[in-house]
């Protein structure tokens, strides 16, 4: 059957990943004119620090879990 | 000249050469070895490159620099798009791009989209871009060389740029990749045993931080610069390890899509490491000691003086220079094969052998070190603000046609040359001659890029269907 899609499917742990940094980017970039604090540097400056470490470890978390989903199912196809 | 300092630099330069001269027998006149490693490069060795690659003098000296003159949260901001495009381009770009077995950004553009106009201006632009980054990044290596070393500037750039054109062009990917990991491991290595230092110095993260705000109040606050600044600084990095040459070859390198993948996220992870400890231990500790520094640039070196025994600050110096060089030997690799592999062997002579390719190669390389060198005996001022400009061009022009080409089937020749064409034009335009705050232009001409390309597509003929067939097989693999 043709696919008559305009856009090529996207890996579902690769969706999130997309999902998930654009939102952590909006939500940070909403206290980009906020005066609130933590440990006196303004909170946008730790949400992007952190950002820095959570958009890869997101990243890494989706991709185990697809790769081992695609070896497993290799696997049990190869055993029928 | 002080000794040790001097010593230790010259054994690593030596070190690096000396990988050039072993990587040369393994390249072997194949364009394969030459451009892309072989395609043999696994996840903790490309992750290592990678990192090295994004790296550079600008992540060493001018984050420190910037975070300093500018505070962190824009420092941060500007970092976290670097470290937040890496998982995009692990998600929008690695696997198409790995599993088509390509040269070249140009490479893509040539399957994808099958337009002369198209393959002439991409490498154009890519030379253009890569070649202004280059020119920072010898900025970096002189400054360093006569603040630490006591030479003089034009003698500190010269032997630093002699070393990596002589190791990229005769050893190519293989050079640039063992480099590269010895780099790697040299910077984050130096900058964490400063940090670690300026810690139990100043009693910890929060400590050293609170007691830097205390003396300057902007450096912990939004307060300096408008909101789209630091957006436009966020954005021109998010975009760019999608379609920067010289991160996007290291995609190329990897053994498979996986590794591909695995070894841009790894990349980021080791790079946040040393962007946010480094910033958080070396730029508020620079407040506290060195509280008037005219030279935002220097901090680091400074601190290294007055925190390091020489013979660590030594090895410091020589990870300054590799931040430069890890950086600087992948731009020239990419720019040079936009001109063998893009310009020579697609224009002017397409019945080339390999060994020619790989001389070609060669000589051009050389050509780009050489007049690159030229241009930074009267270098810029702003060393990150003015590579970060050169990377929003890349953005603006690139950016789009090679997402949309990889993702729309809809995406048209005439939707990519003219996104092309309106982003570079509209980025330039902004960046001299309007009166934007700086990295803004970006925010313009990216979507400005976007829309171009999406109503070119809409209205023009699509691609053959084999070129989508292909994709969807890419997509696939």
């Amino acid at each position: 059957m043709a696919d008559n899609r305009q856009f090529f499917k996207m890996q579902s742990g690769d969706k999130y990943t997309l999902i998930i940094i654009i939102l952590y980017t909006i939500i940070t970039f909403l206290f980009v004119s906020s005066s609130a604090t933590f440990f006196k540097m303004a909170i946008f400056g730790w949400l992007m620090g952190l950002f820095m470490f959570i958009a890869p470890i997101v990243s890494l978390i989706f991709m185990k879990f697809e790769y081992n989903q695609l070896d497993t199912q290799k696997k049990q196809s190869t055993n029928i | 000249m002080k000794t040790i300092e001097f010593t230790l630099t010259l054994i690593y330069l030596i070190v690096c050469i000396g990988i050039g001269i072993w990587a040369n027998r393994r390249v072997k006149g194949s364009t394969d070895d030459y451009w892309v490693a072989g395609r043999q490069i696994g996840i903790f060795t490309n992750s290592w490159a990678m990192m090295a690659a994004l790296a550079s003098g600008g992540s060493v000296l001018g984050v420190m620099g910037l975070a300093y003159a500018n505070g962190i949260p824009y420092t941060f901001s500007m970092f976290a798009g670097a470290a937040a495009g890496f998982p995009l381009a692990a998600v929008l770009v690695a696997k198409q791009l790995r599993n088509l077995q390509i040269y070249t950004v140009t490479d893509f553009f040539r399957f994808r989209y099958k337009n002369k106009a198209i393959e002439a201006l991409v490498p154009i632009i890519i030379v253009l871009a890569m070649g202004t980054y280059i020119i920072a990044q010898m900025k970096a290596a002189g400054v360093t060389a006569v603040y630490l070393l006591g030479i003089p500037y034009p003698t500190a750039i010269t032997i630093t740029a002699v070393v990596f054109i002589l190791y990229v062009s005769i050893g190519g990917m293989w050079a640039v990749t063992l480099t590269d990991i010895i780099q790697g491991i040299l910077m984050v290595s130096m900058v964490l045993i400063l940090a670690i230092v300026l810690f139990f110095n100043f009693g910890g993260v929060t400590s050293v931080l609170t007691q830097a705000v205390d003396i300057s109040p902007n450096f912990g606050a939004i307060a300096a610069l408008s909101p789209a600044s630091y957006l436009g600084a966020f954005v021109v990095w998010f975009v760019a390890a999608c379609c920067t040459p010289h991160l996007v070859m290291r995609v190329f390198t990897a053994k498979n899509a996986r590794a591909a993948r695995y070894s841009l996220n790894w990349a980021v992870v080791i790079y946040a490491f040393m962007i946010v400890f480094g910033v958080l231990a070396i730029a508020s500790a620079g407040h506290i000691v060195l509280p008037d520094l005219q030279d935002p640039d220097t901090l680091f070196l400074k601190l290294i003086e007055m925190y390091l025994p020489r013979v660590i600050g030594g090895f410091a110096v020589a990870a300054v220079m590799a931040a430069v060089m890890s950086t600087t030997d992948a731009l020239l690799l990419a720019a040079g094969s936009a001109i063998a592999h893009d310009i020579y062997a697609k224009f002017i002579n397409p019945n080339a052998s390999q060994k020619t390719l790989v001389r070609v190669g060669l000589i051009s390389n050389i050509v780009i070190g050489v007049v690159a060198l030229l241009f930074a005996f009267n270098p810029p001022k702003l060393l990150t603000m003015f590579y970060t400009a050169a990377v929003g061009l890349l953005g603006s022009s690139i950016f789009v046609p090679v997402v949309m080409g990889i993702w729309w089937k809809k995406s048209t020749t005439q939707g990519a040359l003219w996104s092309i064409i309106i982003g570079t034009v509209s980025y330039l335009y902004l960046t001299w001659f309007s009166s934007m705050p700086a990295l803004t232009p970006i925010l313009v001409s990216l979507p400005l890029a976007f829309l171009v390309h999406v109503i070119a597509s809409l209205l023009t003929q699509p691609v053959e269907t084999q070129v989508i067939d292909r994709l969807q097989e890419l997509h696939m693999e």
